[in-house]
């Protein structure tokens, strides 16, 4: 008989066991984690509708943990909810790498473009030495001058905004600064243009 | 024996049923009584601010999103709360109505956002475009007026800028661009009313230019010679013979040419009508030929004195000369201190053509600034 009594016993227990299913807290917090660590490389910012979707897939995985909470203890199951929360991690993991890629992406072509900008740059300065020389010449193109210090003044700013990581700011700038050295060149071309013509 | 089998059996049954009876009715009691979780709720709520983030309304709406998104954590807290209690004495009424608050201020949001981007959209691609006119139309100007001019300087840096906001605008970054544009557009718009006023008062004597090239025409007409005109703004000098059109050669002029010369070292290229009162050659000219003209003439005087006793220059001011037509031209710029350059082989063909005597009239234009620049689309 109390082999009866002890065998009813442990069919309750395994039943409650199996019915009081783990909380995916490991999970859960490691998910939170990853998703903190995406926005300090700005995933958010480079990557925004991919870290959109995995804050929300979040925000549901909590949703359905509650959810599971909500019901008697002998019907919660956190299986799915513990495999999205491994899935949330491993993606936040995957568009972390993506984001970073981004973000050396966007740089590589920040700074590409500004080795050709400080080439054109250089190239201006040379343009300008060879357009009409002598004190008229230098007088007459002062305002050009004037453009390439802009230039030069603009180059620091990128510098800056490269150092402090601002690349999409430092993209635009560049951008700009590339289309106003290349009609300086185009401006000094033609004066010289016309100056060979004498 | 059969009947302790049957007692056995039933004992058996009674401590497995009764355990597994009242498991069940404990479950179907705490099943009846306890209130409905607030899933559904709350699940709409997330989907609600999702949406909302969808449409932006973390840049455009961000004070109501982050009021949704708060009410949907305060309905999570609560329904975490509760979850920690007895089923039975479970309450999601105030989870519901924090979740009821999110969905509410999260959609709110969404068609808010949505609205605001479209207006801002809107609202950036007509300044853009405004302003690139503005800018191509300064641009424009600037290309004709003296390289040196102040508006010219002061252009550059808004270019650049208004080429950063374009490119933040293209890449879909609104607020960047419209932080940007707040910046440049007032200064842009002073710049363009800057150079429209200084070309309408430079062409206030466009009446005046016509004139004068039709005396010029008329004068070689009747004398049956040569007579020139110097265009400042198509830098050109048109030489009229017996009243046709005889040549044309490019000019460069003064580093300072928009404007009547008003003193000595202004670098401006004077207007007026004048003669050729000294030919040069060889070594008596450092830019290979010079036609050598009466600048300041009795009218150039006149006006200096004035200007002098009414103080607009200074009382030490000098009105300048020895303003001529010379070679040493085709530099590609204006550059001469207030004379009209010509390259050499033009100069030795223009030289040939005129003798002491010859009158050159000094004109600002003789295109109307209506026909050089399209102010009416730009105003």
């Amino acid at each position: 008989m109390k082999k009866v009594t002890f065998l009813s016993a442990l069919v309750l227990m395994i039943v409650l066991a199996t019915g009081c299913a783990k909380l995916p807290q490991v999970e859960l917090d490691a998910a939170t984690a990853a998703l903190d660590s995406a926005k300090v490389v700005e995933a958010n910012r480079y990557l925004a509708d991919e870290f959109n979707a995995l804050q929300d897939s979040l925000n549901s995985a909590n949703v359905e943990i509650e959810a599971q909470k909500s019901k008697l203890f002998i019907s919660r199951n956190y299986k799915a909810i513990t495999e999205k929360l491994v899935n949330i991690t491993t993606s936040v993991e995957g568009l972390k790498v993506r984001a970073e890629e981004r973000k050396i992406q966007v740089r590589t072509e920040v700074q590409d473009t500004l080795v050709v900008l400080n080439e054109l740059i250089l190239e201006d300065k040379a343009l300008l030495a060879k357009a009409p020389k002598g004190k008229e010449g230098k007088a007459a193109l002062e305002a050009i001058m004037n453009d390439i210090t802009v230039l030069e003044a603009s180059v620091a700013e990128i510098n800056t905004l490269i150092t402090n990581g601002d690349y999409l700011t430092a993209q635009d700038k560049t951008n700009a600064s590339k289309a106003k050295a290349e009609a300086i060149k185009e401006e000094l071309t033609a004066a010289i243009g016309k100056t060979k013509r004498r | 024996m059969g009947f302790r089998r049957l007692f056995k059996k039933g004992r058996f049954l009674f401590y497995i049923g009764v355990p597994i009876f009242m498991a069940v009715l404990i479950l179907g009691a705490v099943t009846l009584f306890s209130q409905k979780p607030p899933t559904e709720k709350i699940e709409a709520a997330r989907i609600a601010i999702a949406d909302a983030v969808k449409d932006e309304a973390d840049k455009y709406t961000p004070d109501q999103l982050a009021i949704a998104q708060k009410k949907w954590e305060e309905a999570m807290d609560e329904w975490k709360l509760n979850n920690e209690k007895s089923a039975i004495v479970r309450n999601y009424s105030k989870a519901i109505v924090f979740a009821d608050l999110a969905i509410k201020t999260a959609n709110s949001a969404g068609v808010e956002a949505k609205k605001v981007k479209e207006k801002l959209f809107k609202e950036l691609e007509v300044n853009i475009a405004a302003l690139k006119i503005s800018v191509d139309y300064i641009e424009q100007a600037t290309s004709k007026l003296p390289l040196n001019h102040n508006i010219r300087k002061k252009l550059t840096p808004y270019l650049m800028k208004l080429n950063e906001v374009e490119s933040a605008f293209n890449r879909n970054d609104l607020l960047s661009a419209k932080k940007s544009i707040e910046t440049i557009k007032k200064n842009i718009e002073v710049l363009k009313r800057q150079t429209t006023e200084l070309l309408k008062e430079y062409f206030s004597s466009y009446s005046k230019w016509v004139k004068l090239d039709q005396d010029m025409k008329q004068w070689s007409k009747i004398n049956n010679s040569v007579s020139l005109v110097v265009d400042k703004f198509s830098k050109r000098c048109i030489v009229y013979k017996s009243g046709k059109k005889l040549r044309e050669f490019e000019v460069e002029l003064g580093l300072n040419w928009l404007g009547d010369k008003l003193q000595r070292g202004d670098k401006a290229t004077p207007e007026g009508r004048y003669l050729i009162t000294v030919k040069k050659s060889g070594s008596r000219t450092i830019y290979y030929k010079a036609l050598l003209i009466n600048f300041p003439n009795e009218e150039d005087k006149i006006r200096f004195n004035k200007m002098k006793a009414q103080g607009r220059i200074s009382r030490n001011a000098h009105i300048g000369g020895l303003i001529e037509i010379h070679g040493g031209g085709g530099r590609g710029i204006d550059w001469t201190e207030g004379c009209v350059a010509l390259e050499n082989r033009d100069m030795d063909t223009l030289y040939a053509l005129c003798s002491v005597g010859t009158p050159v009239a000094i004109v600002g234009s003789l295109t109307p600034m209506e026909k050089i620049f399209n102010l009416e689309d730009v105003e």
